[in-house]
């Protein structure tokens, strides 16, 4: 007979300890001048995870019984030994990293886990608006922990100590940590990367605690201070109403396939890429990319047969492109001595530069996707 | 959270009301106020390929409308102290109506589509161009 150990709730244990660290994120903001927190994003993020909690009990309870159904054909008997801690810890993580890759590429998944990307704001309290509907399915990439040979019981406490280590790192006030850290660890610099919407981090660093992963599956992509990071979603939403967030993908996915004229566009809708779509109204990441690197590539080219507008003039697509730098308004990082001077990639910088009445166009990538 | 156990649900609910009172404290309930250079940066931003021609800010500096010279529209409205984005389609917009200087438009989008932006002498030329087509023509 097995005895089962009675393991821990880890994410019921480190509550007091979330809501200190994000009363402490509060402080240092205000002390640094940085407008890390609005009251209503906060309100919004707080009941988000409240609700996840809240849902978490009857999902998962079903992923339980699911996890110990599997359980009875498993491969091997890992059990509680000190190296099954270890070897779950490294599996765990690894599907955790397939999940969430899965989650950004695939529409249906991507519906459950954008309501946490929906904050423009990206501190403590992001870490806790999680998902309402991904609890309902998303176990099932679990079940192969479970066929192997790990003990449910093992499991579940392993996906508890994912997300509370995933707590710290979404955060503004740590830099960068030691290089063999950053090497090694998913750190606040590599996760802002994955909440900006720059299209150079977009869809990239997936991992749970492991930033290994990325680096052996090639979505790594360095944080890098001359893009400072955008955060929030492609397309943000305007609504602070947890309800709206948690089911606004899931509407436009109701609303895409039933104005679909055939299965297969009903099919891609539905499992296809975020973004896809046969209007050309929208563009998945990958088409925002390549957009974007057209842009960069075509601002860099010498141009040659246009003389650079002269100071004041310049169309207001000109003019747009040099304000674009300092574009968060009042909620903008501010420095310890005030406001911190807008910084511009170098892509912006050559384009200020080489300012143009008659720049190449970098073509619509929406074209491309009708 | 365990049902039976009454500390589990008064701590985190204790935790949220501390969070939200400190947020409030120093000066978290703000609002951005659009102008002319955020809605430009922003559009910027969003929208790369949008070359906008005209921009018409509301009184409220809630929200403003912006036009491409080939006709392409877009909207951009505050959200707590942040900015949203959208490319405007006049052929899925629910409903464009002008209540004296207000424009009233909803755009049927699920998480926030009704808006209604004060123009003094604007609102109805903008509700001109934000017609369906067969209506503007």
């Amino acid at each position: 007979m097995t005895l089962e150990p009675k393991l821990a709730n880890p994410v019921e244990l480190a509550i007091p300890a979330f809501i200190l660290l994000v009363l402490l994120e509060i402080a240092v903001a205000k002390r640094r001048r940085m407008a890390a927190y609005e009251l209503r994003d906060t309100a919004t993020s707080l009941a988000m995870g409240l609700g996840n909690l809240a849902i978490g009990l009857a999902a998962g309870a079903g992923a339980y019984v699911a996890l110990t159904w599997v359980y009875q054909f498993r491969l091997a008997s890992l059990g509680y030994a000190w190296w099954s801690f270890v070897l779950i810890l490294f599996a765990e993580d690894l599907t955790y990293y397939w999940f969430h890759r899965l989650s950004h590429r695939c529409r249906f998944w991507w519906a459950a886990h954008v309501n946490h990307h929906s904050s423009q704001h990206y501190n403590l309290s992001t870490a806790l608006r999680q998902t309402w509907t991904g609890g309902l399915f998303d176990w099932v990439l679990w079940l192969p922990l479970a066929l192997i040979g790990f003990p449910p019981a093992l499991i579940v406490f392993e996906k508890g100590m994912s997300l509370v280590y995933q707590f710290w790192i979404h955060t503004e006030t740590i830099g960068r940590l030691p290089r063999w850290v950053e090497a090694v660890m998913n750190t606040p610099s590599h996760h802002r990367v994955h909440h900006a919407t720059n299209p150079r981090y977009l869809d990239r660093n997936y991992a749970g605690i492991f930033i290994l992963w990325d680096r052996l599956f090639g979505s790594f992509v360095a944080e890098t201070p001359e893009d400072p990071c955008r955060y929030g979603i492609v397309k943000n939403i305007g609504s602070f109403n947890p309800l709206r967030i948690a089911l606004h993908e899931w509407v436009a996915i109701a609303r895409d396939v039933a104005a679909s004229a055939t299965w297969r566009e009903r099919l891609i809708y539905l499992l296809g890429r975020p973004g896809r779509c046969f209007d050309g109204s929208r563009r998945t990441t990958d088409e925002i990319r390549a957009a974007w690197r057209a842009r960069v590539s075509s601002s860099q080219r010498p141009s040659i047969t246009c003389a650079p507008a002269r100071s004041g003039s310049g169309t207001l697509r000109a003019r747009n492109r040099a304000r674009a730098a300092p574009a968060h308004g009042p909620g903008h990082r501010r420095g310890p001595g005030g406001p911190v001077p807008p910084r511009i990639p170098a892509g912006r910088r050559s384009r200020r530069r080489g300012r143009s009445r008659c720049a190449p166009s970098a073509g619509n990538a929406r074209d491309r996707a009708g | 959270m365990d049902p039976k156990n009454p500390l589990s649900l008064l701590v985190p609910l204790i935790g949220i009301a501390l969070i939200l009172a400190a947020v409030w404290l120093t000066g978290g309930a703000r609002r951005a106020r659009l102008d002319r250079a955020l809605v430009l940066a922003r559009l910027g931003e969003d929208l790369p390929d949008f070359a906008a021609a005209e921009i018409a800010v509301d009184a409220d500096a809630a929200a403003a409308l912006a036009a491409a010279a080939d006709g392409t529209l877009a909207l951009v409205f505050a959200a707590g102290d942040k900015v949203v984005v959208r490319a405007l389609d006049r052929r899925e917009l629910r409903r464009v109506d002008v209540a004296g200087e207000r424009l009233e438009i909803d755009t049927g989008d699920f998480t926030h589509g009704r808006f209604a932006l004060a123009l003094p002498g604007a609102a109805a030329a903008w509700a001109r161009r934000l017609a369906p087509p067969e209506r503007a023509a």
